[in-house]
C-alpha cells in the first residue's frame, strides 16, 4: 500500500521535499493557498490542491487520516506551528515536521509527533562541522 | 489583577479603559507603531511596541505570572501564538482569546486556550438563544417610542399557549388589542384563550416591551 504525505506550503522547501518524496513512492499532495506556485514543480506525479489549512473547516475536504507524514513548511513559523498543533489533535498524525526560522519557537512543540526543522541551527552546526574540519 | 492585553486597537483601548484603575496592573503590547502611540496617547500609559508571538517581545513585557492575557489581534493564529506563549513560558494563569473564525472556538478551546470569543459565534448562539428573535415579526412605535404594538406568533411550547388572557399574571402593563387566528380577526377578551399558530398584537409601553415579549415566548417549564 502506498503511503500518504501531504505537503504544506509550496515554497521552494516544500516543493522539493514533494518532489524527493513522490521519487521516493510517496503519494504526496502538496497544499498551497494559492494555485501560482505550483508552476516551481516539474515533473512532479502528485497531486497540488488550494487550500488555507489553518481553517479548520477546510480540512474537512481532505482525508487526512492515516497520514504517514505531515510536512509543513508555510514561510510563517506561528501557522506552521498551529497547523502541526492542530492537525496533531484532530487527526492524531504520528510524523509531523515543521520548519521554524525562529529556533526559540520550538519551546512551544510539546507533542511528541511534532519534529522540528531549525534552518538557523542547522546552519551553525555545519558552521561548527566545517570549522573542525579545518583544524584538523 | 495583572493583565497583558496584546494586539487589537479599539477593542485594545476599550479593555485597557476597563482595568486601567489603581487595583490592576496592564501591560499593553502592540506590533503595530501608529496603534501603539495612539492607545499611549489615549490612556496615558506606555506601550510595548512589539510582537506578542516572539519570545524575547514578551520577555521586555514582563508578564510572568500573570492572571490574565488577552489576545486581541485580527489574526487566530497570531493569538494562538501569544496565548500559548504566554501560557507556556510565562506561566499567566488565564488565556483569553478573540477569533474570527467561529468555527475554530472549540479547537481552541481543546488545544489550550481558557476562552475564546468569536462574535459570529456569540452572535449565532444568542440568536439561537433568543426565542424573542425568531417569534416577534414587527414592531410599531409611536409617540417617540413611548408606545409600542408589536406581534408574535403563539407557539405550543410556550407556556401562554392554551391559557386564558386573564389567567396571564404580569405586574406590567400590556394589552392584547387584536389576535388573528386565520381566518378571523379577534378583539379579545379576558376569557379569551391563546392557540397555538395565533398571531397576537400587543400594545404595551415601549420600556416594558422586552419584559412583555419574554413573558409571551416563555417556554413551558422555565
Amino acid at each position: 500500500m502506498t503511503k500518504n504525505v501531504y505537503v504544506i506550503g509550496a515554497g521552494k522547501l516544500g516543493c522539493q521535499i514533494a518532489n524527493n518524496l513522490s521519487k521516493e513512492g510517496f503519494n504526496v499532495t502538496i497544499v498551497d493557498l494559492s494555485n501560482e506556485v505550483f508552476n516551481k514543480i516539474q515533473d512532479f506525479s502528485g497531486f497540488t490542491r488550494v487550500a488555507d489549512f489553518t481553517n479548520p473547516s477546510a480540512l474537512d475536504n481532505f482525508n487526512l487520516d492515516n497520514l504517514s507524514m505531515l510536512i509543513v513548511v508555510t514561510g510563517d513559523d506561528n501557522k506552521n506551528i498551529f497547523i502541526a498543533d492542530m492537525c496533531n489533535y484532530m487527526f492524531r498524525i504520528k510524523d509531523i515536521y515543521i520548519r521554524l526560522y525562529d529556533s526559540n519557537k520550538e519551546k512551544l512543540i510539546t507533542s511528541e509527533n511534532i519534529h522540528s526543522i531549525c534552518p538557523f541551527l542547522l546552519s551553525i552546526k555545519y558552521f561548527d562541522s566545517l570549522k573542525i574540519q579545518e583544524k584538523n | 489583577m495583572r493583565v497583558a492585553i496584546s494586539n487589537g486597537h479599539e477593542e485594545a483601548d476599550y479593555i485597557i479603559k476597563m482595568y486601567k484603575n489603581h487595583k490592576n496592573k496592564i501591560v499593553v503590547i502592540n506590533d503595530d507603531l501608529n496603534i501603539s502611540n495612539e492607545l499611549s496617547k489615549k490612556n496615558g500609559i506606555d506601550i510595548i511596541f512589539g510582537d506578542s508571538t516572539n519570545d524575547y517581545d514578551l520577555k521586555i513585557a514582563q508578564i510572568d505570572n500573570f492572571d490574565l492575557f488577552i489576545a486581541l489581534s485580527n489574526s487566530d493564529v497570531t493569538n494562538y501564538i501569544s496565548c500559548k506563549l504566554a501560557k507556556q513560558r510565562f506561566h499567566v494563569k488565564r488565556t483569553i482569546a478573540i477569533v474570527k473564525n467561529p468555527n475554530i472556538v472549540s479547537l481552541f478551546k481543546a488545544l489550550g486556550i481558557d476562552s475564546t470569543i468569536s462574535s459570529t459565534y456569540l452572535l449565532g448562539e444568542t440568536i439561537k438563544n433568543e426565542s424573542n428573535i425568531e417569534s416577534i415579526v414587527k414592531t410599531l412605535s409611536f409617540e417617540d417610542n413611548i408606545v409600542t404594538i408589536f406581534e408574535l406568533l403563539i407557539k405550543d411550547d410556550y407556556f401562554v399557549c392554551n391559557k386564558r388572557l386573564k389567567d396571564i399574571a404580569i405586574d406590567k402593563e400590556f394589552n392584547v388589542s387584536a389576535i388573528y387566528r386565520k381566518p378571523n380577526v379577534i378583539i379579545p377578551r379576558g376569557d379569551t384563550t391563546l392557540l397555538s399558530g395565533d398571531k397576537v398584537f400587543i400594545m404595551v409601553a415601549s420600556e416594558h416591551k422586552d419584559a412583555i415579549a419574554s413573558l409571551f415566548t416563555r417556554k413551558i417549564g422555565k
